[in-house]
């Protein structure tokens, strides 16, 4: 299979053809814009520069941790003026998913704060599962006839825990045994970002154990699959994926996600994907051993590059 | 030799079980017992077999039992049961160990039998035994306070019940550096079952092992090879063709039965009730499952089995 026309390395030209071409870009944060607290040099600045040219932006991240109001906080303090409405994040896109689909309930979600102040907002009841449920330390044992079950759950919620437990599996594994339980999933990532050698679980773990003990598969809503393109048109029935740049540290999830929904992708390597690691998927693409979805139409180091690339375009026509 | 499977164990098949069979391989949960009631002619069929002469092992996934605990509750309960009688995952992953001349440390998410049965042969385990928490209040995890022992090339998973946030970064973490061995002990994703709740089994665990590490382990439980390999290792004179493995899950009791050339006998005081069988069966014959999992024999529960051999004495007395 032909890879010509992809993984092609940005240059002056493919960014002004960006910047002309299309009218919204959708932006992942972590990896992309900053491995916080570190912000990446150019990015503040990249963001301004395309709401100056009358580009429409969006944030589309699948972290979990984090409510719309975080995000659009982090922004303003960072020196770019987001609006709640352009931060499309896991947490708040769950609520929304649940809200189209005229859900009535109780929830247990494995997730964190965050989760339980976007499904709050928006009228959804939580029985559990946020925080920690701890077993004794000198534990050895589960006393099943000591476990505090809910009689009334409709919908099991697997996100990013930090305070997994087994108990809180145990939980989540149970209620989904029961007839017409919705099980939700807010992405699938594997691990998070890291810039030191160490791995950090991401929501796919703590997915892995719930759907492992319980048989089943949720219906996952983050990148790559459609709902948080969906909630843009939703909103904003103007975009139109073609006039669309979506740009991403990952290409399971980003450069998928754009891909699919019609978008142009844009790689950058400050995140999940080396340039290394693109080739080795390039040659597998080629050998027809991975899906062509995964690869970017373009890739660049950083946004700081993209940004200098911008303008020296505005430099070489004033 | 016959191709049926999933026949009725009665008075006519009995004489070649008992002839055609030296060794009994047993596994517990569902077959001899139902935590926390021993199932009725348990051990009595073992005190049995033993007096007829068969040789009696206990093959169990359960990576909470040791050896030494294991023999000596049969022994309570009336059984006289000798500790190489009991192949036990956390036992097989030592013995595996020693096998490849592991030298090192281990990281092992898993409890105190996994101490016991791996210092039985001098391994050492760093770390990843009890709890290892995450301050309650935590909304993040700073990285660089977390101590990662440079020694450490084995990542082991087995069952544990202070499986947490924290014990997958560090168990992730050791996987992706070079290497270093990933074993599991076995991957039953839930334990055997209350009414109450689902209990999340090893399998359960090793999936967030897994996920983060996007690596796979060496699984050495039930049903693959290694716990049978271990019994002819230990006792060269058992034959696969004339030992007969009992068992009430398909996927693991009866898989491993049915792959290391064993007879399989299928209880249905377990995991596998008469419908899940007739399920899979179909499934086999319409080429949506493996016919590895279809037992050669099934009964009601190891008290039939029992009155079958005692009627046959009966008959022969």
């Amino acid at each position: 299979m032909s890879t010509k026309e992809l993984c092609i390395h940005l240059t002056e030209l493919h960014a002004k053809s960006l910047l002309n071409d299309n009218d919204t870009f959708l932006f992942d944060c972590d990896g992309v814009l900053w491995n916080f607290p570190d912000i990446f040099t150019g990015a503040v600045e990249l963001l301004n520069y395309l709401t100056e040219h009358g580009k429409r932006l969006f944030f589309v991240t699948n972290n979990s941790t984090k409510t719309q109001d975080d995000y659009a906080k982090r922004f303003n303090d960072i020196g770019y003026k987001a609006k709640p409405e352009q931060i499309i994040c896991s947490a708040w896109l769950t609520a929304q998913h649940l809200k189209s689909i005229n859900f009535k309930g109780k929830c247990y979600v494995v997730g964190m704060s965050s989760m339980k102040h976007e499904l709050e907002r928006e009228g959804f009841q939580i029985c559990g599962g946020i925080g920690p449920d701890p077993l004794a330390s000198d534990a050895n044992a589960i006393k099943t006839d000591k476990l505090e079950l809910d009689k009334d759950v409709d919908c099991v919620i697997s996100a990013l825990d930090l305070h997994i437990s087994y108990i809180k599996i145990l939980k989540a594994a149970t209620y989904l045994n029961r007839p017409n339980v919705l099980f939700l999933a807010t992405n699938d990532d594997a691990s998070l970002p890291q810039s030191d050698e160490i791995v950090m679980p991401g929501a796919g773990s703590i997915l892995a154990s719930v759907a492992a003990a319980s048989c089943r598969s949720p219906t996952i809503l983050g990148k790559p699959h459609r709902p948080m393109f969906d909630a843009i048109c939703l909103t904003f029935p103007d975009v139109d994926p073609k006039r669309t740049v979506m740009i991403g540290d990952r290409v399971e999830t980003d450069i998928a996600f754009g891909n699919r929904q019609g978008t142009k992708t844009l790689l950058v390597f400050t995140g999940a994907t080396s340039e290394k690691y693109l080739d080795t998927l390039k040659q597998q693409v080629e050998k027809h051993t991975t899906e062509r979805d995964l690869l970017p139409n373009f890739c660049v180091k950083d946004v700081g590059q993209f940004l200098q690339f911008l303008k020296s375009t505005e430099k070489s026509t004033s | 030799m016959s191709n049926s499977v999933c026949i009725r164990l009665n008075e006519i098949h009995i004489e070649s079980i008992l002839n055609d069979h030296d060794t009994f391989l047993f596994d517990c949960d569902g077959v001899l017992w139902c935590s926390p009631n021993i199932l009725p002619g348990a051990i009595e069929l073992l005190n049995c077999l033993t007096k007829l002469g068969k040789r009696v092992f206990f093959v169990t996934n359960n990576s909470l039992k040791t050896q030494r605990g294991f023999s000596q509750w049969l022994n309570e309960i009336g059984y006289q049961a000798k500790p190489e009688q009991i192949i036990c995952t956390a036992w097989i992953t030592a013995q595996y160990l020693k096998s490849i001349n592991f030298k090192g440390h281990c990281y092992c998410i898993g409890m105190q039998s996994m101490v016991e049965e791996l210092g039985r042969e001098g391994f050492h385990i760093s770390d990843g035994i009890g709890p290892d928490p995450v301050p309650p209040e935590a909304d993040w995890i700073e990285t660089n306070t977390i101590k990662f022992d440079d020694n450490i090339n084995c990542v082991i998973s087995a069952f544990d019940i202070h499986i947490n946030y924290l014990k997958i970064i560090k168990a992730a973490t050791y996987l992706s550096r070079p290497n270093v061995l990933f074993l599991a002990t076995n991957d039953d994703v839930t334990t055997p079952q209350t009414d109450i709740a689902i209990l999340p089994g090893e399998g359960t665990i090793l999936a967030s092992i897994v996920a983060a590490s996007g690596r796979s382990p060496t699984i050495l439980g039930k049903p693959r090879a290694p716990m049978f390999e271990s019994i002819r290792l230990a006792f060269p004179d058992v034959k696969p063709n004339r030992s007969i493995m009992v068992g009430d899950r398909l996927e693991t009791d009866i898989l491993f039965g049915n792959r290391q050339g064993l007879t399989s006998l299928l209880v249905f005081s377990g995991a596998t009730s008469e419908k899940k069988l007739d399920t899979i069966k179909q499934a086999v014959e319409k080429n949506t499952a493996d016919k590895d999992l279809l037992p050669k024999f099934c009964i009601k529960d190891v008290n039939h089995l029992l009155q079958l051999i005692q009627s046959r004495e009966k008959t022969y007395s």
